[in-house]
């Protein structure tokens, strides 16, 4: 785009200076595009987390005039606390049985309707429903199946032979298990539906071509299937994980409040706690930060290992 | 060479072998769908049962002696009006969020200079501090703006918890695009913009609708939000309303399982409707 | 230019200097005032509307806002509203919030309000429910109590006639009315008790009655007392219950109230307000209903009390407290009464002649209201709710992991030592 009719050295300065405003042009593009989330977000969630980490180093009930700056004493607080020990604890087996359970059911359910037979759109649009559950009605009706005295649940697995009913979600050994297993089934819908676009992607003439050479069904799943849909793994890992450590809050919270006995008293089922039962807000933030920096340590070395994998690779 | 009887035998056995697997397959697909559907029915069975059998044992998978009067009683009182809302604001943030996360997605998956690649981290970060220490310096946030116990203000708390995940959907599935198809298109004289209205959006439509419909659902559920930034019952969302029937002195049980059982159908009716469309334009975009 | 280098920095010190604002709000207005009133009574009965349209017949200016909340969200909420700087013009906080709230310097000292209409300390003192004292504190009163509700034996007399039993006198009678009174084929159970499952309040609130009934304190004066003899044989008693199955496991406090008012309950330490419950729900079921003061050794009840108060920072103070001293007059406090079945503030005014001869068992109600400490512990008002999380922490443990209820005592004194130590306590 050299214009004629100028001397040669104005020329290329002029070229130079609109290939530069190009290039700062294109280099902005894409935070124009970004600009409304980062507002959004900026607005929304970056100035609480802001206060927050603020407050992290204060005594404070957030009443007017209740501020005292301690420094670390929250951190120091709460890292030799048991109770920070048992709710991390509490979280690692949450986190890494949803997932993992979501992941394989989702996957399981993909390739079981993945044939064609009669009703399959049916049954596959029945088997999503759990996902568009509401959190309130679901964790009530799900509360009041479980009870051991006159929940359904309970009845069957009572005239399937137990003694007594399992009392679900009172008994400190179950009630974890009660809850991961509520928390998958409202989950896998969405690995399912994931999963199921994936397998359609796979051509067919891979699994021809696996078959002529003689590998059996198993070998053609681990060797095909899984590595085909190994990039939506990654991203439901991500995200069901992050939901299971950060937002599963809302259903524990209505189904066991962290009980029985801290059985499921996750780290932000502590935060809570700490923000609207003990009144110390400066304390709830200083958990905050520390769930904060766990949860990006854990993205970030997830996102880091699929980076230098798919480098690897390509 | 196999003789025509063993290769009837091995024909049999193989036979059998594939019957087995077929029942196996229809027998767990039958199990996970009462699982997945027992608890909506179980709603509705609660929300019909007549009080006086509902302390009874055993349980019967049939409603004993049902009645509507709980329906009734939500449908003609405030039921409708709680649903409009929770509709309103499940609404409002699913369009923002799919807008602004499709913008957003859009430079995510286009561009990867360094900048770029800390924005996705950051947006992603926005998930990583706990719900609970976050209600209150929000509320105060929406405070300062006005916006604090009205329908646009809920909007706004709900897209900053959809937004970052809405933009990694549609991250992800304009990933899948390659990029050729807009540079295609920018060489017959599209600019970015036009590139992404009319090649890209079109195929990624069933993607959008999925992760429109994510935003929609996270809305159309939230509880601890909802309740502390709306006040006034003409702003009530249907969980809010839920909430309210479990009094200080014991809940109205058919009432609660019956507003429960209205809040819960309209998103699971929406969702199936939807679904059946955008699957099938998976399939359809596969084979073309 | 605009350079990416130098927006991210100013993006950055943009949101600090949002993230330390601080928010202020308060004007006094004349003219026609609107008092902002969010509260879970609002739906309960019609008592607090009744009040409402009163108070604007006389002052035509002054018009009360009714605002709905559930009550499982009521506390936290209007926490946040207090210290959000949106707070409402009155505010309804229990026994362990009145504490809380008013150490916090969240709620204005009503004295002025009520001197002028005649209260002087004194005066209350002598003449309200023991209970108030907990609304003050240096001579500064926070709070009038709305209603308390001492905590009673609640008992069915048709299943306790079923199983042939006379009332029971004491802790060992009770345990095995409750023990001949359960029958899990029927879905009947002895005992309507909390065993954790809900919130910690709510857990604390109904066990309670025992442990205090026996004499026994989580803290006493300010120190811990979880081991004191009486306090072990309260928990012994709740974990004999326990064993004994009579208590209808894995139900919440919705679900306990409903059984009661089916008929399938018979027993529970609990407020009178449950009358209302069966006479709204199964009036049938009335008659078979009564109530006495607690079997337990102690003589002593708790209950919990209902208190309005005007947030620091309202918006119109003046309106809203003359608006709560209103509540004191006669009238109103017969209604409430009437209305809650529970105990009002000006307790010799509320209970008339009429009322009791319909509701004999009200007497015990009455009798206990004498001996009715609130039910909050005794704790620094800072640590009260780790105080009710360790309690509730090691009642779990004794019901369900098995430890004995010497060893649960034991627990929660260290845990209680341990949280008043940082205070110098």
């Amino acid at each position: 785009m050299v214009s004629r009719g100028l001397r040669s050295s104005d020329a290329s300065t002029a070229s130079r200076q609109l290939r530069a405003s190009k290039r700062t042009w294109r280099r902005l593009t894409p935070y124009a595009f970004l600009a409304p989330t980062i507002v959004a977000l900026g607005l929304g969630n970056a100035i609480p987390v802001a206060i927050a980490v603020r407050l992290s180093f204060y005594h404070t009930s957030l009443a007017a005039g209740d501020e005292q700056f301690v420094g670390l004493d929250n951190y120091r607080e709460i890292l030799h606390s048991p109770e920070f020990v048992n709710s991390l604890t509490v979280t690692a087996k949450f986190t890494l049985t949803t997932v993992i359970g979501s992941i394989a059911i989702g996957l399981g359910l993909a390739l079981l309707m993945n044939g064609r037979f009669r009703g399959r759109s049916v049954v596959r649009s029945l088997l999503l429903i759990p996902w568009a559950m509401p959190l309130v009605p679901t964790a009530m009706i799900w509360r009041w199946l479980l009870n051991p005295t006159f929940g359904l649940i309970s009845w069957f697995a009572q005239s399937v032979g137990r003694h007594g009913s399992p009392e679900w979600l009172q008994d400190p050994a179950l009630a974890l298990i009660a809850v991961i297993v509520i928390q998958i089934w409202q989950l896998y819908p969405l690995a399912m539906v994931l999963y199921l676009a994936g397998l359609q992607n796979i051509p067919h003439d891979l699994y021809e071509a696996a078959r002529v050479d003689g590998a059996g069904p198993w070998r053609a799943f681990l060797h095909i299937t899984v590595p085909s849909v190994s990039g939506i793994t990654v991203v439901l890992s991500l995200l069901i994980s992050l939901w299971a450590f950060g937002r599963t809050f809302t259903i524990i919270f209505l189904l066991t409040a962290g009980g029985p006995v801290d059985a499921t008293k996750t780290l932000t089922l502590l935060t809570y706690q700490s923000a609207f039962q003990t009144l110390q807000f400066g304390l709830a933030s200083a958990l905050g930060s520390l769930v904060f920096l766990i949860a990006a340590l854990f993205a970030t070395a997830l996102l880091v290992t699929t980076r230098s994998r798919r480098a690897a690779t390509t | 060479m196999r003789r025509p009887r063993d290769m009837m035998r091995l024909k049999t056995r193989k036979r059998r072998a594939r019957f087995a697997l077929s029942a196996l397959r229809y027998g767990v697909i039958l199990v996970s769908l009462c699982v997945a559907v027992l608890p909506l029915y179980w709603m509705l069975h609660e929300a019909v049962q007549s009080a006086a059998y509902r302390f009874v044992l055993p349980p019967s998978l049939l409603p004993r002696d049902p009645t509507p009067s709980g329906l009734i009683s939500v449908l003609s009182g405030d039921g409708p009006h709680w649903l409009l809302n929770t509709l309103v604001v499940a609404v409002g943030t699913a369009l923002l969020a799919l807008v602004i996360g499709a913008w957003g997605a859009y430079a995510l998956s286009r561009f990867t200079d360094r900048g770029v690649g800390a924005a996705a981290y950051l947006v992603l970060a926005t998930q990583f501090m706990p719900p609970a220490v976050l209600m209150i310096p929000m509320f105060r946030v929406l405070v300062d703006f006005r916006l604090d116990d009205s329908l646009p203000g809920l909007v706004l708390a709900d897209l900053v918890f959809t937004l970052p995940v809405t933009t990694w959907i549609l991250k992800s599935i304009f990933d899948a695009i390659p990029v050729d198809f807009e540079e295609a298109a920018m060489v017959d004289g599209c600019n970015r913009m036009l590139a992404l209205w009319h090649v890209v959006l079109p195929i990624t439509l069933p993607g959008i609708i999925a992760a429109g419909i994510f935003a929609f659902l996270e809305s159309w559920g939230e509880f601890m939000f909802a309740r502390t930034v709306i006040s006034d019952p003409s702003n009530w969302v249907g969980s809010i309303g839920i909430s309210s029937f479990l009094s200080e002195y014991g809940p109205r049980w058919d009432q609660v399982m019956a507003t429960a059982f209205v809040f819960t159908l309209p998103p699971v009716i929406l969702f199936l409707s939807v679904q059946k469309y955008f699957v099938a334009a998976l399939q359809g975009g596969v084979k073309g | 230019m605009f350079r990416s280098s130098r927006l991210i920095p100013m993006l950055t010190l943009l949101v600090l200097v949002l993230a330390c604002q601080q928010t202020s709000s308060s004007s006094s207005r004349s003219g026609p005032i609107t008092l902002l009133f969010p509260s879970h009574l609002w739906a309960q009965n019609d008592w607090l509307k009744r009040l409402a349209d009163d108070y604007h017949s006389t002052n035509r200016n002054v018009t009360i806002k009714a605002v709905p909340v559930p009550f499982g969200t009521y506390h936290d909420k209007t926490y946040t509203e207090l210290v959000a700087g949106t707070p409402p013009d009155i505010v309804v906080p229990y026994d362990e919030q009145i504490i809380q709230w008013s150490d916090l310097g969240l709620l204005e000292p009503l004295n002025p309000w009520l001197e002028q209409a005649g209260w002087t300390i004194d005066k209350i003192q002598k003449e309200l429910l023991p209970t108030e004292q907990l609304a003050i504190r240096n001579g500064k009163i926070y709070g009038v109590v709305q209603q308390s509700n001492p905590r009673v034996l609640v008992y069915n007399k048709a299943l306790l006639g079923g199983a042939g039993l006379p009332v029971p006198t004491n802790p060992d009678e009770l345990l095995n009315a409750m023990k001949a009174e359960t029958n899990p084929s029927k879905g009947q159970f002895g005992f309507g008790t909390s065993v954790g499952v809900d919130s910690v309040t709510a857990t604390w609130n109904a066990i309670a009655p025992v442990i205090i009934g026996y004499g026994g304190a989580l803290f006493t004066n300010g120190k811990p007392s979880a081991n004191d003899p009486k306090t072990v044989a309260a928990l012994d008693f709740m974990k004999r219950a326990y064993d004994g199955k009579v208590v209808p496991v894995g139900a919440d406090i919705d679900t306990q109230d409903a059984l009661l008012v089916q008929g399938k309950v018979g027993f529970r330490t609990i407020g009178p307000f449950v009358f209302g419950n069966v006479a709204q729900q199964n009036p049938a079921l009335l008659p078979s209903m009564s109530a006495r003061t607690l079997p337990f050794p102690g003589n002593r009840t708790v209950s919990v009390n209902v208190f309005f108060s005007v947030p620091k920072n309202a918006q119109n103070k003046d309106a809203a407290a003359k608006f709560i001293v209103s509540m004191l007059q006669d009238r109103w406090q017969v209604a409430l009464t009437t209305t809650y079945v529970a105990l009002c503030a000006h307790v010799s005014v509320c209970l008339t002649q009429d009322f009791l001869s319909q509701r004999p068992w009200f007497s015990a109600v009455l009798d206990a209201g004498k001996t009715a400490v609130p039910s909050v512990p005794q704790a620094p008002s800072t640590v009260i709710d780790k105080v009710l999380v360790a309690f509730n922490l090691r009642y779990q443990e004794m019901l369900l992991k098995g430890k004995s209820p010497t060893e649960a005592a034991n627990s929660m004194q260290k845990d209680f030592v341990d949280l008043i130590a940082p205070l110098g306590g």
